[in-house]
């Protein structure tokens, strides 16, 4: 868009506009996601419940229920304890919130040479899930800022949660990785075209249980539901939002959500196809590039349907898990994560690594033929098992014939998470 | 030996008892010395050897552990100085072989034990005798010596915290405040504070007529009105000598078996959202509301009823309602499973009760608990069967069985879910467990009373005169309520109002066990714990 832009801008003009409106575009999509997910909460909550949760704000449904929350919430005071460290405590729920928010600018909606994504970083995985596990340090802030014995537990669980679940977590992500022989979102999604046979979770045995481990970390690691320690409102009255009032606690909100959110994109994008239907409907409609660019336009956006239905299924199915279970003990928690889960994405990862050294070019359990887009990093596969030779990465080449151009100028600039954010907001483009 | 805190009886203190006879000892051999050796020697090493007790006890008086770490500091120095002129003497031939033998033994214990006792101050009190939960080196004693290698890990501790749960927190059941004294995530000591609820119903008790009383009876366990009424109308009667007909006694069933049933489903259900699972407690009030729909029907109040009264009950039941209790309980039945499913057999459940808030029978039976959390320790004891004669006689030829783990195993009457093999007797899914198979025996007490009620001739038992004299004398009568044995007391002096009026709450005795087991516990299983009891604060503050 900056490029497109920069046509009629001067270039500097045009970056800061196509910044705003992808920024816009992401802060209206996590907003309005939360808001939709709070009423969902509270719909799904309700009928778990046998009750009928909200009913008459807005007409039917309750659908506007959020919103009479959020204007209530905005007229009530922003209390800050006597004794709190007032500059932290009103930071941390802003650092969570942007947190989750920044999480987005990497995640693709849609793929192809021209995915929908607010910048394309070619360490899409790694991006996300560093950004993900910033959001933390609000928590932690939050509850050492607020001079209360209870937050400050929440604090300490939150802790020594974060150290037990991102390590499986990462584990998990790296299966897919290695499938896909990139980092990169969008081509890990695009490996995973046609069939429903081709996406990641059906790949192998491996994959598939994998796939339940990293959902359950992605759990942790949002804080929901039998790990939601940190506020756990039995125990520590609420946790590390305890102290907090009015808006600044609804940050904290949007800001679970839009991790909520954001988790299971990426399990929808690693596992579950991304954009890709369980059907090639847009191949069978003719709705691809070569078709000209409304019809390539109308895929793109049933793939953004595609894949946000997908993660909105991947919230609900937590949503569930909350209404449903009991909430682990610290330790157990960290039980779950370090010696459970752990060890077992390790030992799944390994076997996925065995069976696609022994049976590469294969995908749905081996049954079925491996699609064109994955068959080139098989064959890095079994060339390595053949000669062993030291030839360059394959993953490289494919990178190359499937990633766009803009993509390219990205990769040359070798990012680190850090570095990431800085283009992103300097450099943005994506679309057409 | 206990150690720690602010404590004022410092002469119990083994450094406190060396110290004492370190001074005593210098005295009498100083006393010996010639006037010069008195006059230098003797006065400063007398003066420092006594300094070393009087520092101790000092600290101890002061109530703060930092003060109390400041003045054993100033002990130690003290003996150290006594050390010196100790030193000076033996050097100048003061000191004899034996004198020499006789000091060093003392000051060699307690030169180590004083380091180890200033290393405790603040450190929680553990008592090595009634505490069997080992949660490693903090269960210190005054023999912990300088070279002993856990001291290295005392080096390291983090500090002791002190938070208030309650009275206003979401799972302290009401207005319970425990004081939890936490290192980390480890409570090394739980004080239960009670009498936010209290309303003296006892003294108003001595200002009314015994019916006048049942509805601040209702107000005790006010989740089980019901039962409430009937404990002090069964005491009421015992000593007016009446007993109620045929008709009312089955009647009485009938209602203080449903009066179980829902609080026991509110017992459940709480305990849910005290580990963190919403919504069975929903599930439980579901059916909760269809018993209180029931005995809306019968007494037109949904909480506190004041049903049960003096002579029988305020009403016969109403046309109609025992198919619709009938019906209830058919549709109930089965739901139980659905229970059990979310909570009992819920392996994130049993991870977070078995094994937790572990009572042994004999605990159980000193601390005096009752009800489901004794029966919860194996101790087969139900006042519905082992009570007193006006008591058992409501239940004359009903065919029930205690619930109770006996021979290793509970009741088989029905199909219930088998016990988790991490679930150790008298732990919290114990207790919970034997709530949820009562509320099956009740459910076959309820049926067996709606037959029996339908046979039987006669009067339902008409409530008393309201200003009835009662007879000179004392009554004392404990019933079995859903949380155990409720007691009622009363004293006439020949008038219509007691003299004296008094409960004795089964939940009282119930909260007394959550210091002992909640000692070494993780923060998280406090409610696991508190709820497992089931206190309702209404009836321990009355």
């Amino acid at each position: 868009m900056a490029e497109f832009l920069a046509n009629y801008l001067p270039a500097w003009l045009a970056y800061m506009v196509a910044g705003a409106i992808h920024v816009g575009l992401i802060i209206n999509l996590v907003a309005v996601g939360a808001l939709v997910f709070i009423w969902l909460e509270r719909k799904i909550s309700g009928r778990i419940q046998d009750r009928l949760g909200p009913t008459r704000v807005g007409g039917k449904f309750g659908w506007l229920q959020t919103l009479a929350d959020g204007l209530k919430l905005l007229t009530k005071e922003d209390l800050v304890p006597g004794g709190a460290d007032k500059m932290l405590f009103r930071i941390a729920p802003y650092v969570s919130f942007c947190a989750s928010i920044a999480a987005f600018l990497a995640i693709p909606f849609a793929g192809g040479d021209y995915p929908f994504i607010v910048q394309h970083v070619n360490t899409g995985v790694f991006f996300v899930l560093a950004v993900l596990g910033l959001e933390v340090f609000g928590v932690i802030l939050a509850g050492y800022a607020s001079a209360s014995k209870w937050s400050l537990f929440g604090a300490m669980r939150e802790a020594a949660q974060v150290v037990s679940y991102e390590v499986p977590l990462g584990l998990c992500a790296v299966v897919p990785v290695m499938l896909a022989g990139s980092l990169d979102l969008v081509v890990i999604g695009d490996v995973q075209q046609g069939w429903f046979t081709n996406w990641l979770i059906f790949h192998d045995p491996a994959t598939f249980l994998i796939f339940w481990v990293y959902f359950t970390c992605a759990t942790a690691s949002v804080n929901r539901a039998p790990f939601d320690l940190a506020e756990a409102e039995s125990e520590l009255v609420a946790g590390f939002h305890t102290e907090y009032s009015g808006l600044r606690w609804s940050f904290f909100f949007m800001a679970e959500y839009g991790s909520m959110f954001s988790v299971s994109l990426l399990a929808s994008i690693l596992f579950l196809g991304g954009w890709n239907g369980p059907l090639p409907i847009t191949e069978w409609l003719g709705l691809t590039a070569a078709n000209g660019d409304i019809a390539w336009y109308i895929g793109q956006v049933l793939g953004v349907i595609n894949v946000i239905g997908k993660a909105v299924a991947g919230v609900c199915v937590m949503m569930w898990i909350r209404w449903t279970l009991p909430r682990l003990r610290i330790d157990q928690v960290m039980a779950t994560c370090l010696k459970y889960c752990t060890p077992l994405a390790a030992a799944f990862f390994l076997g996925a690594v065995a069976w696609q050294w022994s049976l590469p070019g294969r995908t749905f359990f081996g049954l079925l033929e491996s699609p064109a887009e994955l068959q080139s990093v098989s064959e890095g596969w079994s060339d390595a098992t053949a000669a062993a030779t030291d030839e360059d990465e394959p993953e490289a080449s494919e990178d190359q014939t499937v990633s766009s151009e803009p993509s390219r100028k990205v990769a040359a600039a070798k990012l680190t998470g850090a570095a990431a954010l800085q283009i992103a907001s300097t450099n943005l483009q994506g679309g057409k | 030996m206990v150690i720690g805190v602010a404590r004022t009886d410092f002469e119990k203190l083994e450094v406190y008892q060396l110290a004492e006879r370190l001074a005593d000892l210098t005295w009498r051999i100083a006393l010996h010395w010639d006037q010069m050796a008195k006059a230098t020697l003797g006065g400063q090493l007398i003066r420092a050897a006594d300094s070393v007790g009087a520092n101790i006890a000092e600290g101890c008086g002061r109530g703060s552990y930092g003060d109390n770490r400041r003045f054993a500091k100033i002990a130690r120095g003290s003996l150290y100085e006594t050390k010196h002129w100790l030193r000076r003497a033996y050097s100048r031939d003061l000191l004899d072989a034996g004198q020499i033998e006789q000091l060093r033994s003392i000051i060699d214990e307690l030169a180590p034990r004083l380091n180890a006792y200033i290393r405790s101050i603040g450190r929680a009190a553990c008592n090595p005798k009634t505490d069997t939960t080992d949660y490693g080196p903090r269960t210190t004693h005054m023999s912990t010596l300088v070279d002993d290698p856990r001291v290295i890990e005392f080096d390291v501790r983090t500090d002791e915290m002190l938070v208030n749960m309650g009275p206003q927190h979401p799972s302290t059941h009401g207005v319970l405040r425990l004081v939890l004294r936490t290192d980390g995530e480890v409570v090394s000591e739980v004080t239960p504070h009670l009498g936010y609820l209290h309303r003296c119903a006892e003294k108003i008790g001595e200002n009314l007529t015994p019916r006048q009383w049942i509805p601040y009876t209702d107000r005790m366990d006010y989740l089980a009105g019901m039962n409430m009424n009937l404990g002090w109308s069964l005491t009421v009667e015992k000593l007016l000598k009446y007993e109620p007909p045929e008709k009312g006694r089955h009647l009485r069933v009938i209602i203080a078996e449903m009066g179980r049933i829902a609080s026991h489903l509110v017992g459940m259900g709480a305990y849910g959202l005290d580990l963190g699972s919403f919504s069975p407690f929903l599930y439980a009030f579901r059916e909760r509301e269809k018993i209180l729909d029931l005995f809306e029907e019968v007494c037109g109040a949904r909480l506190t009823y004041s049903y049960l009264t003096v002579g029988g009950a305020t009403a016969d039941l109403p046309r109609g309602w025992l198919q619709k209790c009938e019906a209830f309980l058919e549709q109930f039945e089965p739901i139980i499973a659905e229970y059990h499913a979310l909570l009992t057999t819920n392996s994130i459940f049993i991870k977070r009760t078995a094994g937790i808030g572990v009572m042994s029978p004999e605990m159980a039976i000193n601390f005096g608990t009752s009800g489901p959390v004794l029966r919860g320790s194996g101790v087969d004891h139900d006042l519905r069967r082992d009570g007193e004669e006006i008591y058992t006689a409501m239940y004359d030829g009903y065919a029930f069985e205690v619930i109770v783990e006996k021979d290793g195993h509970y009741p088989k009457d029905h199909k219930y879910p088998a016990v988790p093999h991490e679930a150790v007797l008298g732990d919290c899914w114990h207790r919970f467990y034997v709530r949820m198979l009562e509320v099956v025996q009740s459910i076959d007490l309820v049926r067996q009373a709606i037959d029996r009620y339908s046979t039987a001739e006669g009067g339902y038992g008409e409530p008393r005169k309201l200003t009835e004299k009662l007879p000179k004398g004392e009554a004392y009568l404990e019933t079995e309520s859903p949380r155990g044995q409720m007691g009622f007391y009363l004293v006439s002096d020949g008038s219509s109002i007691p003299w004296r009026a008094r409960a004795r709450s089964s939940s009282f005795c119930n909260l007394s066990v959550t210091s002992d087991l909640c000692r070494g516990c993780l923060i998280a299983d406090i409610p696991a714990i508190v709820g497992s009891l089931d206190i309702v604060m209404g009836e321990i503050d009355r």
